[in-house]
């Protein structure tokens, strides 16, 4: 009967953009997000903040004029375990003991049956407190003007070194020194966090909600309630949005939730709303950085001296990690022999940064980028030149001594851009006719002018380092009761395609279609831990190890009955045989390094990342010179992401990680007022809308990767990175104006401008 | 308060207090959790339904002012299980996280009513009460274009021979009424946007 | 407060609804689109108890054209009044002002009534309907009266508004021959943003010489204001760019902008000249196409 052998490995689906599998529950309705479950005898949890950024309680008081007798209230002494969450350092409490070290963080804890009872309940709480001096900026946290952490405010210190800085500054025909600053960031998923916690009655604690990574969650949990592994299970539910936002967040809200549940002995929901979601959770890390670098009088880089300082907020969270990306990305895309980089991540009474697409990368080649086009104005060369010639290219070597041994596109990404953009006959057209708009006299047609920018940015694919073999992740693929082949895996769907990416490297594996593959939903009793759903790393590693599981399920299975399957249904039958004569097939792939790979945690010195993804970004802007708005109005952007599994789901990555950098560079920041978020809501801390996206060119370059699946090396984050930069070098061409801080609000473009007039008159 | 409407073209008896969200009241009362909250302000757009025919933000209107209208949530934009145009357009990218999406649907549904053929720019406008963090909006506006297409063609192979080629021209010039009959019935398609913007 | 304990009440006319409202003082609010009151009663910004609903009243929806006057009942939703063939024929900026400051869902529910009564300064509808010599109708417990547009604000979320009295309807003068509106308005974003100033010019003119002149302003001071300096600028000069320039100054010292989120009140001062310059230059380049 089976005459086709399943040996000839064709792909079927991987590079086919077949339809999002999650999509079909998500245009019905029928998808269940947190919020839409009500589990029988729900309680709504609520969260007691405190009103200031430092200080001691010194008494709590409730209104006795309220009626508490149905109010679940928990504080730090209701915590079986330790009063941590539990991340790479156990600094930050769930719930404050005594000291208040930043303004929102979660003092009591309040459940009731009823929504409205529980906002009067809130109301009826008041937290006395005697305040402390508060440090709120990076300066004042450096210049110690109070210890907020150990002896001098840092949390994290690195530095690299390579070459000898001082040759190379001697060698150097322009030194050009310059500050850079970016602010915080709002990942704004539309979906707010939250959870639903439940005690069952053997006494183990089940949390379902809207997460990233259900094994961080998992870890915190059971430090929190003294609770054994397998007395703790996490369930992720569909995921409104994350970007960073649901990675170490939700062990927060967990946390709280489960004490809630355990106090109260019924399932509790804890939804914030979204006041309370942007004034309490993470945030971008806002950062300075200053770079010195040197040039020849060919553009030749010669010696790049930066420093990086990261604001980590008021606990350690993953500050660390972050600040790492953050000085690997430091010296962007260029060869440079003498290098030092070093990086600070200092404490501030903030509630903490934490993880956010990209990771460090973007604040430091914001500003690396920015650097190379003021290097290039110091030589009187073309932003486009300098990059030409100091770009890296295949055997360079990078700050750590990685040398780059394959998929470096760096060039290929800027060539494609700037042909497909016109880049070069645009700016000089952009110039003839900007000088043609200020020549007109007033009241004569509008004072616009335009500017087009480019920027060149690499994002080192995966976890830093040594990450992923301490993670030693495991993915599993097994036969369902139906017969077909299940990923059992902890990485999430949040919208980026998981699900999906993960159907077609199994089903092309294996030789049946994408839609007979199912993807076990994320829950910590049933899916081994693959990792967090981070750094990009989903469709790379855990789909690496997918693949590898499912190519080891083929041979299995041939191994069984040689004659093979030659389509879904023969398949099922094959497996449903399997599993009454054999039994479950279940195969597990534990990650294992590429080899050749070197990392040095203590020097750090070696391969920092497997490789690299590229990406450049060509950006026209038009600027209104009586109002100082910018925007953007074209965008084209080429992007290296090794194979895209999904063309259209590679792009939608890449349209929405630009959208959102164009939102950081122009629109979004947030603002504080005595120490708490100012503007918590949506009428004013704004994201682009569809009026304020412009049209984008989306080129994706394929240059394969050797220890990827299909050649993958991720898409997630490198489309964050080079936006800001494009919009800040476009905004100069169109106005003379250095824009080295962002975001660029009308207001602050329009006082440089003004200044600029000033002057000239 | 008793309040009688029609849900998704089903008669609905629903006992509420007068000001709750209609937000809600589709959510708890009645079940019909499709309908999102993304903000409680009616900025994000999430929460839209359609109140009598129009798009609006469920989180700002009152159950009270639901009595007798008729109501359509993102459940009821499948016939018998079968995806409408626009829910299928949005399988192949438009949908993300997905939780803008049902929203977004609303929003584009009301527009494709009124408007057969829209340009981007008019398919921009009408869902810039619907905030997304994921797409950049790209693939979205793609669907709804992609959606009246299929509509379009859809209803021009039901006509007979001679409204067809009106619907070609249509598609031609762009300037004739969408050969859609709600669109025929309610505002020509220059309302959205455009007609009032003459000076 | 809890969303349950609300009572509603339904008046059957305007002399019932505002008795209601007389007797149910200050812990009562009518109730319009509710985009406004919503979002107030989720902050619990108000201490309401009782919610007369307006929508029972017949004819408060009404736009009408006579020969004199415009007539927008306060009930109009925003998308009625920006669709209304009439408000196109009278007073284009004011459905200019309508599609530009809110997304399709908020002007199907919110209503010109509302846009006033909430009496937010940065509102954009006010502004316009100032400049065009707006007067506002105010029904209440012992009768009406009516004001010109620009007296019915007393500072952010107050109006001239008795307990029991309300805005039955805003009265846009039909405007005169050979005149002009203009609705400018900046915000942070191209869509749904609140405005960080927006400026109304209304030029009327004759035989090269402008002979009515009247701008009003948002978001720059307590309320919308006019600025009652530039039609003494502007009247009886020809509109040219240096007279535009000197009125555009004058309605920028006349402002009373505050720092917020939105800008600083020295970034709005520049706001209302750049504005008020382009105001301006739109109204008088209409109202020289406008036929008599």
């Amino acid at each position: 009967m089976v005459t086709r052998s399943p040996a000839v490995n064709r792909p079927r689906s991987i590079g086919r953009s077949v339809p999002k599998k999650d999509a079909a529950a998500k245009v019905t309705g029928a998808a269940l997000y947190v919020d839409d479950l009500s589990p029988e005898g729900l309680l709504h949890g609520a969260t007691v903040r405190s009103e200031i950024p430092a200080g001691r309680i010194t008494r709590i008081e409730f209104d006795s004029a309220f009626d508490w007798s149905q109010v679940t209230i928990v504080d730090h002494r209701d915590i079986p375990g330790n009063n941590c969450i539990a991340l790479i350092e156990y600094d930050q409490p769930a719930l404050v003991e005594n000291e208040i070290r930043h303004a929102d963080e979660p003092i009591l804890l309040l459940a009731h049956p009823d929504r409205e009872k529980l906002q009067q309940a809130l109301r009826a709480v008041k937290v006395h407190c005697e305040p402390l001096e508060a440090v709120l900026t990076m300066e004042r946290s450096i210049a110690c003007a109070r210890l907020v952490h150990a002896t001098d405010n840092v949390q994290k210190r690195f530095l690299i070194q390579r070459g000898d800085l001082e040759a190379g500054f001697a060698r150097a025909h322009k030194i050009v020194e310059r500050e850079y600053r970016v602010g915080h960031q709002e990942h704004l998923y539309i979906e707010n966090n939250g959870v639903i916690a439940r005690m069952e009655a053997d006494g183990s604690l089940v949390v379902e909600g809207s997460l990233q990574c259900p094994y961080y969650v998992h870890k915190a949990l059971m430090h929190l309630m003294g609770l054994p592994a397998e007395k703790v299970r996490v369930v992720q539910t569909v995921t409104g949005g994350g970007f960073g936002g649901k990675e170490e967040y939700p062990s927060m809200i967990s946390a709280h939730a489960a004490l809630l549940a355990r106090k109260s002995g019924r399932p509790v929901k804890l939804i914030y709303d979204r006041m309370e979601d942007i004034a309490a959770t993470t945030k971008r890390h806002p950062a300075i950085v200053r770079h010195r670098s040197g040039v020849t009088e060919e553009g030749e880089l010669v010696a790049q001296d930066i420093d990086v300082i990261m604001d980590g907020g008021a606990y350690v969270t993953l500050s660390p990690v972050v600040l790492s990306r953050g000085i690997l990305h430091a010296g962007g895309p260029y060869r440079c022999p003498n290098v030092r980089i070093t990086g600070r991540a200092v404490a501030t009474n903030t509630p903490p940064n934490g993880a956010f697409r990209g990771f460090g990368a973007p604040q430091t080649l914001f500003a690396a980028e920015l650097h190379m086009d003021h290097l290039a104005e110091s030589l009187g060369m073309d932003p486009l030149e300098i990059r030409r010639r100091n770009l890296y290219r295949l055997g360079d070597v990078t700050p750590t001594g990685q040398v780059l041994r394959e998929s470096v596109s760096a060039s290929e990404c800027l060539e494609k851009a700037v042909k497909v953009s016109g880049y070069v006959k645009r700016r000089k057209a952009l110039d003839a006719a900007n000088r043609k708009a200020l020549a007109r006299p007033a009241g004569k047609g509008p004072r616009k002018v335009r500017g087009i920018g480019l920027s060149l940015v690499h994002h080192g694919a995966g976890f830093t380092g040594s990450g992923e073999v301490k993670l030693a992740s495991i993915a599993s693929l097994d036969l369902s009761p139906e017969g077909r082949p299940r990923a059992l895996a902890a990485s999430t769907e949040i919208g980026q395609g998981t699900v999906t990416i993960f159907s077609q490297m199994i089903g092309d594996a294996l030789q049946v279609s994408h839609d007979l593959v199912e993807v076990a939903q994320p829950d910590t009793l049933r899916v081994p831990n693959s990792g967090p759903t981070v750094a990009s790393r989903t469709c790379m590693v855990v789909g690496g190890l997918l693949s590898q599981a499912a190519a080891d399920m083929r041979a299995r299975l041939l191994e069984f009955d040689p004659r093979g399957w030659s389509d879904d249904r023969s398949f099922r039958k094959l497996a449903l045989r399997h599993l009454k004569e054999r039994g479950a097939l279940r195969i597990d792939r534990q990650y294992q390094p590429p080899s050749g790979i070197e990392w040095n945690d203590d020097t750090y010195t070696g391969d920092a990342y497997g490789v690299f993804a590229w990406a450049c970004n060509v950006i026209e802007v038009e600027v209104d010179l009586d109002t100082g708005d910018a925007r953007p109005v074209e965008v084209v952007t080429a992007n290296d992401v090794g194979k895209a599994i999904h063309p259209r789901l590679a792009e939608g990555q890449i349209e929405g990680g630009v959208s959102q950098a164009l939102g950081w560079a122009i629109l979004e920041e947030l603002r504080w007022k005595d120490g708490r978020v100012w503007n918590q809501q949506l009428t004013n801390y704004i994201i682009p809308t569809s009026m304020d996206c412009p049209p984008m060119k989306v080129i994706v370059v394929e240059n394969p990767y050797s220890g990827g699946p299909f050649g993958a090396k991720g898409v997630g984050e490198l489309p964050m990175d080079g936006p800001a930069p494009a919009v800040v070098a476009a905004v100069r061409h169109a106005t003379g104006q250095w824009m080295d801080e962002i975001p660029i609000s009308p207001e602050r473009l329009l006082e440089k401008l003004a200044r600029l007039e000033e002057a000239l008159t | 308060m008793k309040i009688r409407c029609r849900v998704n073209g089903v008669s609905r008896e629903v006992e509420t207090p007068p000001m709750v969200r209609l937000l809600d009241m589709l959510r708890e009362t009645l079940r019909l959790t499709g309908t999102k909250e993304g903000c409680g302000e009616g900025e994000c757009g999430a929460c839209t339904v359609l109140l009598n025919g129009q798009p609006v933000n469920s989180c700002l209107v009152p159950a009270c002012h639901a009595e007798g209208a008729s109501i359509v949530t993102v459940e009821g934009l499948s016939k018998r299980g079968k995806l409408s145009p626009l829910q299928e357009a949005f399988l192949h990218g438009g949908a993300q996280c997905g939780i803008c999406t049902p929203g977004m649907l609303m929003a584009a549904q009301a527009l494709l009513q009124e408007n057969g053929a829209p340009k981007e720019a008019v398919i921009r406008e009408a869902l810039a009460g619907n905030l997304c963090r994921c797409t950049g909006y790209v693939k979205i506006v793609e669907a709804v274009r992609e959606a009246a297409k299929v509509t379009r063609a859809a209803a021009a192979a039901k006509k007979p021979a001679r409204k067809k080629k009106a619907a070609g021209k249509e598609k031609a010039g762009g300037k004739q009424k969408p050969a859609m009959k709600k669109a025929a019935r309610k505002k020509p398609a220059t309302s959205r946007g455009k007609r009032a913007r003459r000076a | 407060m809890e969303i349950c304990d609300f009572a509603l009440h339904r008046p059957a006319s305007l002399a019932e609804a505002c008795e209601m409202g007389r007797m149910l003082g200050p812990g009562a609010r009518f109730l319009a689109g509710g985009t406004e009151l919503l979002p107030d009663l989720k902050q619990r910004r108000d201490v309401t108890r009782h919610l007369v609903d307006l929508r029972s009243v017949p004819g408060l929806r009404d736009i009408r054209l006579d020969s004199s006057y415009l007539h927008i009942g306060c009930l109009a939703t925003l998308s009625e009044v920006a669709e209304s063939s009439d408000v196109h024929k009278t007073l284009p900026a004011l459905s200019e002002a309508i599609l530009s400051m809110a997304a399709y869902q908020i002007r199907n529910r919110g209503t010109l009534g509302g846009n006033f009564c909430g009496g937010v300064p940065s509102a954009d509808t006010p502004p316009i309907c100032i400049a065009a010599g707006a007067q506002v109708r105010l029904a209440g417990v012992d009768g009406e009266r009516t004001l010109p547009a620009e007296q019915f604000f007393l500072g952010p979320r107050k109006t001239v508004l008795d307990p029991g009295e309300l805005l039955a309807e805003v009265l846009i003068p039909v405007q005169p021959a050979r005149s002009g509106s203009s609705y400018q308005r900046f915000a942070l974003r191209r869509a749904t943003a609140l405005a960080v100033v927006g400026v109304a010019a209304r030029v009327a003119l004759e035989k090269g010489r402008i002979t009515q002149a009247r701008v009003a302003m948002s978001a720059v001071a307590p309320v919308p204001m006019l600025a009652a300096e530039c039609s003494g600028i502007l009247e009886g000069q020809s509109p040219v760019e240096e007279v535009f320039e000197r009125a555009a100054k004058a309605a920028a010292l006349a402002s009373r902008a505050i720092s917020d989120l939105r800008g600083s009140a020295g970034y709005r001062r520049d706001l209302v000249r750049v504005l008020t310059l382009r105001a301006l230059r739109e109204a008088a380049a209409r109202a020289g196409t406008r036929p008599a």
